[in-house]
């Protein structure tokens, strides 16, 4: 958003008893914040393309029980020192009958396993940590 | 029988709800958001599971995220609280699906009491009387609205049916003026909402909330629990409660109270629910019915020596009311003063970090909170930080302990409106008692109570 905008929709904020505006885009996110009379204007970029950051932590969607294998199976879905492409399943969580996979977001290493097998985890818990293989530019999603 | 509960809430009823269990000798499971991680209804919990990020809606409004929490937790029934799903009949039907109990009425229940027109048909069976109207459209002829009107008593209202929030609505003072009203409302409603079907009520001009609280379990017993008054609100929205409603006669409450407890015997409701009225001149119109806890259920805890929330969940489990009506009794008078962090003013939220935290003390006071110093007030949620409820022998020295409560009551960091109820327990007519619904904006848009 040019600077222009933002300094109108400050101008209007002024006027109303609105204390905090928050706008999220593509491009960025835009906060204006009522200071007394005035409104301070902050802006951060994009989040770093992916591609920069090498290690990925992979975390929980659902609250779950996280397997490392399947429960007919006997074979862990990965090891740890495992190469994975985008989409392979790294693990399972378990509620009731249910069976969410938990699949790479990027290609690269599993450098290890955060949570155990049969660990009861949260939204956003820490599953599995990836080094992502450098220069693919693929996104799981 | 269930031994766990899983309480899909936050805040200082999630704290009350564990409570109820501890004492129940039940397991509690706490869900939270990201933005929650840290708060004390997770910590005290027996286990927390985090369910998603800050905004409600992918959280504590997120009913999968909270039907496989309680699946993974191994909890048995899910209690709503207040707010959030507490009133979504499809959520519990859902739990209901699951084999769970959801402790409130059944889904049906919720469903009928949701639709303002099933509800109200039903609280006429039940004998109970409703706003008095034409009940559905009015037809094109004149003649009809009048002979309505003139049975129901000026002055009426004329409403869109498509109107709502205070558009299309007209007020018609005597038979005269009815003609041209309803033509006019009917061509301003085809103009602005496409549809020109207009409905009539009578006006209720300075009317006040009361309300009774039920109790009801699986076996046909029903009982009520006193009345209460919220008729001080700004937007609809309760600021300061009282039980008793002041200044009704004893009778008359009595009464209204006993059809409320037929209806629910009637209709086979069960668990905690409130009818809510509007009463002017000593009659009594019903509005609605709140088929859950309430904010507000405190003031009837304070007089009545009942733990609501704990016979919630005891008749939930299929235990059968061992309370009679008569063992009900009424002793003294009981106030909540809702503590919101807001700017005073504006009444916009104030979120942030609560920098001082002093509570008071004192016969007959108790405070419901989640809060305490360091704690940091998310703009994620609702405003309500504490319940300051007074309990005392008559109302006047309940009144009192309230006003000294108040003021030794301190919060810093963060904007509150303390000051709104300081000022709201001096005013000369809530002193006096039996203001009317609009008594608080007004005195607000007079430059009062500042």
């Amino acid at each position: 958003m040019p600077i222009a905008e933002a300094e109108q929709i400050a101008a209007w904020l002024a006027g109303t008893d609105i204390e905090f505006l928050e706008l999220r885009s593509a491009d960025g996110c835009l906060t204006l914040r009522r200071q007394g009379n005035d409104v301070a204007i902050s802006r951060e970029g994009a989040p770093a393309p992916q591609e920069a950051a090498r290690e990925i932590t992979v975390t929980a969607p659902s609250v779950g029980v996280f397997l490392h294998r399947h429960p007919l199976r006997d074979a862990p879905l990965v090891r740890p020192g495992d190469t994975v492409p985008a989409g392979q399943i790294l693990g399972l969580l378990c509620i009731g009958p249910l069976l969410l996979p938990v699949a790479a977001p990027r290609a690269g290493t599993v450098a290890r396993m955060w949570a155990a097998h049969e660990e009861v985890v949260g939204f956003g818990s820490p599953l599995v940590e990836l080094l992502a293989t450098e220069g693919t530019g693929d996104h799981g999603h | 029988m269930f031994r766990t509960v899983l309480i899909a809430n936050r805040g200082e009823v999630a704290l009350r709800i564990q409570r109820a269990c501890r004492t129940l000798g039940l397991r509690t499971i706490a869900v939270h958001s990201t933005e929650d991680a840290e708060a004390p209804h997770v910590r005290h919990a027996d286990a927390a599971f985090c369910i998603g990020p800050a905004p409600a809606r992918r959280s504590y409004l997120d009913q999968t995220a909270i039907l496989f929490a309680t699946e993974v937790s191994g909890a048995e029934a899910i209690h709503p609280g207040y707010g959030f799903l507490s009133e979504n009949a499809g959520f519990a039907r859902r739990v209901e699906a699951a084999g769970l109990t959801f402790i409130g009425p059944a889904s049906a229940s919720i469903a009928t009491m949701g639709d303002k027109i099933a509800a109200r048909n039903a609280m006429r069976e039940a004998g109970i009387s409703c706003v008095p109207g034409s009940d559905g459209p009015l037809p094109d002829e004149a003649a009809a609205a009048m002979e309505l009107a003139l049975r129901i008593g000026y002055p009426v209202l004329i409403k869109a049916t498509a109107g709502g929030g205070g558009r299309g609505m007209r007020v018609v003072a005597g038979p005269s003026d009815l003609a041209p009203a309803l033509a006019l409302t009917k061509e301003e409603a085809r103009q602005a909402f496409g549809n020109d079907a207009v409905y009539l009520e009578k006006l209720l001009e300075h009317p006040r909330h009361v309300e009774i609280q039920v109790l009801a379990d699986h076996h046909g017993h029903a009982v009520w629990l006193g009345s209460r008054d919220c008729s001080l609100q700004r937007r609809h929205q309760k600021v300061l409660e009282e039980a008793p409603a002041p200044g009704i006669d004893e009778g008359i409450i009595a009464e209204m109270g006993e059809r409320c407890a037929a209806a629910c015997r009637r209709t086979g409701y069960r668990g905690l629910g409130t009818f809510e009225f509007l009463v002017e001149d000593g009659r009594f119109y019903f509005i609605e019915m709140n088929t859950r806890l309430q904010v507000e259920h405190c003031v009837t805890e304070m007089i009545t020596g009942i733990d609501l929330v704990q016979w919630q969940i005891r008749v939930a489990q299929g235990e059968k009311l061992d309370l009679a009506q008569r063992d009900i009794r009424c002793t003294g008078h009981a106030f909540e003063s809702r503590i919101n962090a807001e700017h005073p003013g504006t009444f916009a939220p104030s979120p942030g970090r609560v920098a001082a935290w002093d509570l008071p003390g004192g016969p007959g006071v108790r405070v419901d909170t989640h809060v305490s110093q360091g704690s940091v007030i998310s703009r994620h949620y609702d405003s309500l930080i504490a319940k300051l409820v007074v309990h005392g022998s008559t109302r006047a020295d309940t009144l009192a302990r309230l006003q000294l409560a108040l003021d030794e009551m301190r919060v810093g960091g963060i904007a509150t409106n303390l000051d709104l109820h300081r000022a709201i327990v001096r005013d000369p007519d809530f002193v006096a008692g039996g203001v009317d619904i609009h008594h608080l904006e007004r005195r607000l848009a007079e430059g009062g109570l500042r």
